[in-house]
């Protein structure tokens, strides 16, 4: 969506096709049932996915349970419902190879841009979809020309036992950068604070989804068109010129179009762009389009397999209130070879929004069900969190989504099989923090900590990597201006474009990368040759 | 006691209890009788044929269960047995994993602690025994939110509103 908007308000007119429907804020209902039921996701029997840990073994469909929650299908995407976590990755997330020498099981390598090339980008996502946060009381910053476009968004109780526990392990407490208004701002409400809020579209526009930031810019040019309900099957490549013409879609009614277009931007997410392009094989591309370096799929990333870590404290911490994370540490980011894992991330504790079924089936009570359970429900609610710890995941080129020879969509497409088993570095990292979070809580005057450990990854909401950005046409499938070193009108824009996962949320970088990407389309007309 | 259910009068019976002692009223609370958690149960089988399957044979071996427990009473039924022996096979079912009680776990806490539309959490009695005031629905909260973002330190130049920031 942001290099749709940019495009459409350099001149160009843009039509942006998307799988869902476009909902609006009065959808947005504070409903845990229907979240639980996929108000913003298709269900496992409509899009299907499958897993396998390696290609030794047949795969399996993934459960709703991994696969919910793993990116939204409506017109704005997972902006709809995150947590909206706007991080800018630092400026050793784009040198990983060069910073930690190469490592065996990894595909490591440096970005073919640094950070100097994207701050612009990343000053502008910040202003155009409003983050809160505080660069003054944010010690590890990178180097930044303007203070964040607002303050930091309410403290909740989350927040303040970061702080104290980070405190009295001496480390430095800071707000989390959030895409969530602390004051009213370009037209959008401030935050209500009403809980329900990760996973839940927002029902006043507070948080950066793309409906309430880009998408509104881009319709007033009058050169912006949205299609919801409309599925990509494929892009179609002019065998003679080996140009994209454009891309077949199907609509709601599950009639055929062609939509043509100089220029075709991918945007579908992690796992569904590099499906996409395998399932746009034809005669002159038949191992799928752009795919000449066979790298189409692999190299994807799902960030450490991080362990949830629950706490229950004495007093009340009324997690239903508020937004999630609000105050995080930053002091662990960097590498330290003492700990047994190279590269880093950080911890966030959180509000838990308001969702007591979840909280039934967390693992902090004696019992599941019964008289103890029961008890324990009424106990916990009231004062409990649980911290997620994301963690930067290391590439492996075996890692990656294909084709599944099986399994069909309702359209009787290939699904996305996914193949996945992460790095031990990342398993590594993953155990550490954990420990770091039960280390915080702990100091924090927690009377119960419960640590689940780190999960076997099938999928999650953080997919990356898989249609990799490079210099090098053979070990890479897009250029440093995300063009397909294929095909000179195809461009990717999502997070698949990765080279490495940073330890921290993507979104921010994803939008970031996406303006310059529209920036450098605009100043070229989209002319591969100049 | 349910809405119109394709299901055996003494189905209904065996799960009702089941679902009774996964969310107990024993301790003189509101449990999953006084919610009505079982109309939440029996409109999520409504559409889903293999679900219906599943759960008549968890009722079948519920019985058939509660005549080993009680071989006193020839023909005793799950629902019949003492509370305490509806959880001894209760525990046993889950400890043998199986998956049609962990579907009936899962879907009871949905409609003891879900949103009422749904049919279960009658009156919000769900809500009330842990403390839940529900969603807010457009009004909000100002902070502070917990005792703990009222009594901690802030961080330099944030106020007690959290934005409160001087320099801007």
């Amino acid at each position: 969506m942001p290099a749709a908007v940019r495009l459409a308000e350099k001149g160009f007119r843009v039509v942006v096709l998307e799988r869902g429907p476009w909902m609006s804020r009065r959808d947005f209902i504070e409903d845990e049932i229907l979240a639980r039921r996929g108000l913003l996701w298709p269900t496992v029997e409509e899009e299907p996915r499958t897993w396998r840990p390696t290609d030794a073994v047949p795969a399996v469909r993934l459960a709703t349970s991994v696969q919910l929650f793993s990116n939204a299908m409506v017109v704005g995407g997972s902006t709809v419902h995150y947590s909206a976590l706007a991080w800018r990755f630092r400026e050793s997330d784009f040198r990983v190879l060069s910073e930690e020498g190469a490592v065996a099981g990894a595909s490591l390598a440096d970005w073919p841009i640094d950070y100097t090339e994207m701050e612009p980008y990343y000053d502008q996502a910040e202003r155009l979809i409003g983050v809160s946060g505080s660069a003054a009381l944010s010690p590890f910053e990178p180097p930044r020309q303007h203070e964040y476009p607002l303050p930091p968004v309410p403290r909740n109780s989350a927040g303040a036992i970061l702080e104290r526990g980070a405190r009295a392990l001496g480390l430095h407490p800071q707000p989390v950068p959030l895409g969530i208004l602390s004051r009213d701002y370009d037209g959008r409400s401030r935050c209500m604070a009403k809980g329900f809020c990760s996973s839940y579209g927002c029902p006043n526009g507070a948080r950066a989804s793309t409906t309430e930031t880009f998408l509104p810019k881009g319709l007033a040019t009058g050169r912006l068109e949205v299609r919801a309900n409309s599925f990509v099957t494929r892009v179609v490549q002019d065998p003679a010129t080996g140009r994209a013409r454009g891309v077949e879609y199907l609509d709601d009614s599950g009639a055929l179009h062609l939509q043509e277009g100089d220029i075709v931007i991918l945007a579908a997410g992690g796992v569904e762009t590099p499906r996409l392009l395998l399932n746009s094989a034809s005669a002159a591309a038949p191992d799928g389009l752009a795919n000449s370096s066979g790298l189409v799929g692999r190299n994807f990333m799902l960030h450490s397999p991080g362990a949830t870590v629950y706490a229950v404290f004495p007093e009340a911490v009324d997690g239903h209130k508020g937004t999630e994370a609000t105050r995080t540490e930053m002091d662990d980011y960097a590498t330290d070879t003492s700990r047994g894992f190279i590269r880093g991330g950080f911890i966030h504790p959180r509000a838990h929004g308001g969702e007591p079924v979840e909280l039934a089936g967390r693992p902090m009570h004696p019992a599941k069900w019964g008289l103890a359970h029961k008890r324990s429900m009424r106990e916990t609610w009231r004062h409990y969190l649980f911290s997620h710890v994301t963690g930067e995941s290391l590439p492996v080129e075996a890692n990656g989504v294909d084709l599944d020879p099986q399994v069909k969509d309702r359209f009787g497409l290939p699904v996305a099989r996914i193949t996945y088993t992460a790095h031990d570095n990342d398993v590594r990292l993953a155990t550490w923090f954990a420990g770091r979070a039960v280390e915080i809580l702990e100091a924090a005057g927690a009377s119960r900590v419960v640590n689940n450990g780190p999960v076997i990854r099938k999928l999650h909401n953080h997919q990356m990597g898989a249609t990799r950005m490079g210099n090098d046409a053979s070990r890479s499938v897009v250029d440093r201006w995300c063009r397909a070193h294929d095909v000179p009108n195809l461009y990717v824009t999502d997070s698949s474009v990765f080279v490495t996962s940073a330890g921290l949320n993507p979104s921010l970088t994803i939008q970031a990368n996406a303006l310059r990407v529209a920036d450098r389309i605009a100043a070229t007309r989209g002319d591969p040759a100049s | 006691m349910s809405p119109a259910s394709p299901l055996a009068p003494g189905v209904v019976a065996a799960i009702t209890a089941a679902v009774e002692r996964i969310i107990p009223s024993d301790d003189g609370l509101p449990g999953a009788r006084e919610a009505g958690t079982i109309n939440f149960v029996l409109g999520e089988l409504g559409d889903a044929p293999p679900r219906v399957a599943s759960i008549i044979q968890l009722a079948l071996t519920l019985d058939a269960a509660a005549v080993t427990a009680d071989p006193l009473r020839p023909g005793c039924s799950f629902a019949a047995l003492s509370g305490e022996q509806q959880d001894t096979i209760l525990l046993t079912l889950e400890t043998e994993g199986s998956p049609e009680l962990s579907w009936l776990v899962e879907t009871t806490m949905e409609g003891f602690y879900g949103d009422p539309r749904h049919g279960g959490n009658a009156n919000g009695v769900g809500w009330e025994a842990i403390g839940f005031p529900g969603p807010t629905g457009g009004s909000g909260y100002e902070p502070p939110f917990g005792w703990y973002d009222a009594n901690e330190p802030n961080l330099p130049g944030l106020g007690p509103d959290g934005t409160t920031d001087p320099t801007r």
